[in-house]
């Protein structure tokens, strides 16, 4: 890192030599497309998204990307801290990386952090019923929050046409292939019901 | 109901005398259906479900589901002393565990600052590319079956089988071996270890030749996967694919040769790229690759020194039973380390080890700031390779054209790419006589590697014949400037 990252607030050298570079939340968008698009940083590659939780609570919570220049041979990694107070919110990479995907998903699915602008911001390791919140905050008990018991009842419930997103039922209305009564229940907006993780 | 007709490439036994598939018209209805695959199908090999949808046969859309096998390892991960995560990486990628716990105790001893010995450096070695053979293995074997041919699946998984015993030796198990220790191993090689390993990487070469007999010109096999699935190195590089996947499409990046690790610098291996980037030059890489790892396997057993496997360090590393009993400080070490677990500083870690199937072993070890709080605050992103790795069956095993389910794929060859490659094939001298074969090939390779490196993905045309579309193309990263060991272009007429 030679010359000044815009949008960069502090930057740390972690203890396997690689640069860490904190950057704005606001500015994540502009420092990453800098990051990607200037001759002489090129980092177009983009190894891994991923999210860190303190077991303080007062410490931010930290979205770390992983940028690789596979021409340099060079990495970097990003960080933004989001603080608790505020909306986990960021915005989405995926127009730069769409292997941003899935990963930005995976933080979603796991922390709760929002990346706005991401194209289909779904759970996706969890299922899109999962009620119990997001797996990999500090607040989460390792076992889950709900009974085994609760578990099982919650799965034997569900309607399994909760188990389709709307861009699936959307292919199946159009062939005709859903049944009456489902059909109906869609248009009513009763698709499976998908709960509201806790507050916590 | 409205219809249309298309024109359906057939791809055998109708192959016309340029070698290209004939053309069916086809009438199709314009109703498109949703089909559930999974996650419980005999072809995804694993859990996976896709939702896919149709216009008759051909797959217009695919939208995939996956963490069917989400455990939350990193979760685990938060509560567990390092050593007790090794377990939990054997299952991150079954297909390949030794390489998955060479990555986590590379990246917990990165994090101490730890040497590991000189014995236990070579051994890792040996483990990891145990692993990606036996990985691209079930690839080769799961595709292969796939597409109807069932004797290539079962030489590799009898080779598989080979290497498990030898993992069944060395660690007991043949699936969870839990092979490394923070600082070291758990245990040494046995007996005739070396031997059989020996007798392992001189027969196996014999497989892969066998099976690139049946497969690489087998016009099911070309006609089934060449075109099929195609990214183009830029697409490959945005989709952040890795492994395999990303060196088929012409990326030479190989984490071994560019990030070394374990010493990787001193071995002599080539980097394997393809051309094209469809399934079958991913398994023209993986097949390669293979070749490779042989290599690999035998200098490392040519050089494996004597010594001891573990580090003399009393931070990470358990007394012996002996010295535990009789002095006090082992004793105490002992205690420390099976009550409270290897210490490690505050820090964050990335170790990355190119791993068998296509991903990257990636582990994050954080610490939180304080002391007391103890491993708490370790993540591990063993989630996230378990969604790389469905990635990976999505993307290579269903030819699915994109990760996210958008991406469309036609269960017809892109036209314009099948172009391509035969324009490329076009440069291949008319079969070079056997004699003058070496020098030959070299030229090709040569010509091939300065093609891809003008235009990834794309072709000149110059229209004239070529000597079949059928010819394995293997190529080496032109960075290092050295052939492969085995090279070679095969006359089409005589099959040799």
């Amino acid at each position: 890192m030679s010359s000044p990252v815009p949008g960069a607030l502090r930057t740390e050298v972690a203890r396997d030599g690689e640069t860490i570079v904190f950057v704005a939340p606001a500015r994540l968008l502009e420092t990453m497309r800098w990051l990607k698009e200037t001759p002489g940083q090129e980092f177009d590659y983009l190894v891994d998204v991923t999210a860190v939780e303190f077991r303080d609570r007062e410490r931010p919570l930290q979205v770390v990307y992983f940028l690789r220049s596979l021409s340099r041979k060079a990495d970097v990694r990003v960080k933004v801290e989001l603080p608790a107070s505020d909306e986990l919110a960021v915005d989405s990479v995926w127009s730069l990386w769409h292997g941003a995907d899935w990963l930005e998903r995976e933080v979603f699915d796991m922390f709760g952090v929002t990346f706005r602008g991401h194209p289909d911001l779904r759970r996706i390791l969890m299922w899109e019923t999962y009620a119990e919140g997001y797996p990999l905050r500090k607040s989460f008990p390792l076992r889950g929050r709900f009974s085994r018991a609760e578990q099982v009842r919650q799965a034997l419930n569900a309607n399994p046409e909760a188990h389709y997103s709307m861009e699936e039922l959307s292919i199946a209305e159009a062939g005709g292939d859903l049944p009456d009564d489902m059909r109906d229940r869609l248009r009513r907006g009763e698709r499976g019901v998908i709960p509201e993780p806790p507050n916590s | 109901m409205s219809t249309r007709t298309v024109e359906l490439e057939l791809a055998t036994p109708g192959v016309d005398a340029q070698g290209r598939p004939t053309r069916e018209p086809l009438t199709l209805g314009e109703e498109h259906m949703l089909v559930n695959m999974g996650p419980q199908h005999p072809a995804t090999h694993g859990v996976l479900r896709l939702v896919v949808e149709l216009d008759g046969e051909t797959v217009v859309r695919c939208i995939p589901h996956l963490g069917y096998l989400h455990s939350g390892f990193e979760k685990l991960g938060e509560y567990r002393h390092y050593n007790q995560i090794i377990p939990l990486t054997d299952r991150t990628d079954y297909l390949s565990p030794m390489s998955n716990n060479v990555g986590f105790a590379l990246a917990a001893e990165k994090l101490m600052g730890i040497e590991i010995t000189p014995r236990c450096t070579v051994l890792r070695v040996i483990a990891c590319e145990m692993s990606r053979i036996i990985s691209h293995m079930v690839w080769l074997g799961t595709t292969s079956i796939d597409l109807g041919a069932f004797t290539p699946f079962l030489w590799a998984f009898q080779e598989r089988e080979r290497i498990y015993d030898l993992q069944e030796m060395w660690t007991g198990a043949r699936l969870t071996t839990s092979l490394t220790r923070v600082g070291g191993l758990m245990a040494d090689i046995p007996d005739r270890f070396v031997e059989k390993l020996r007798e392992f990487t001189r027969t196996f070469p014999k497989t892969l030749a066998e099976i690139d007999r049946v497969l690489t010109r087998n016009a099911v096999w070309v006609g089934r996967t060449q075109g099929v699935g195609t990214l183009t190195a830029a697409e490959a590089i945005n989709h952040s694919l890795s492994g395999p996947m990303l060196r088929a499409s012409g990326v030479a990046y190989d984490v071994r040769k560019d990030k070394p690790y374990l010493g990787y610098e001193t071995y002599d291996f080539d980097v394997v790229v393809g051309e094209h980037g469809d399934v079958y030059d991913r398994y023209l890489v993986r097949l390669e690759e293979c070749h490779q790892s042989n290599r690999i396997l035998e200098q490392a057993l040519d050089r494996l020194p004597d010594g001891p496997i573990n580090v003399d360090d009393p931070r990470v590393i358990l007394p012996s039973k002996t010295r535990a009993m009789s002095d006090m400080e082992a004793m105490i070490f002992h205690f420390k380390q099976v009550m409270e677990g290897v210490k490690a500083p505050v820090s964050w870690v990335r170790s990355i080890d190119d791993g068998a199937g296509g991903l990257p072993t990636r582990l994050h070890r954080q610490r939180d700031g304080r002391a007391a709080d103890g491993p708490a605050a370790l993540s591990e992103q063993a989630g996230g390779l378990a969604a790389r790795a469905l990635d990976r069956t999505a993307g290579a095993r269903l030819d699915l054209r994109s990760h996210h389910g958008r991406g469309r794929r036609s269960a017809r060859p892109d036209a314009r790419l099948r172009e391509g490659r035969r324009d490329v094939l076009h440069d291949v001298p008319p079969a070079p006589r056997r004699e003058k074969l070496r020098a030959g090939v070299h030229d090709v390779a040569v010509q091939h590697l300065r093609r891809r490196g003008r235009a990834a993905g794309t072709a000149a045309t110059d229209g004239r014949g070529g000597c079949g579309r059928y010819e394995p193309r293997r190529q080496v990263d032109d960075r290092r400037g050295r052939m492969p060991r085995r090279v070679w272009i095969r006359d089409p007429d005589t099959r040799e």
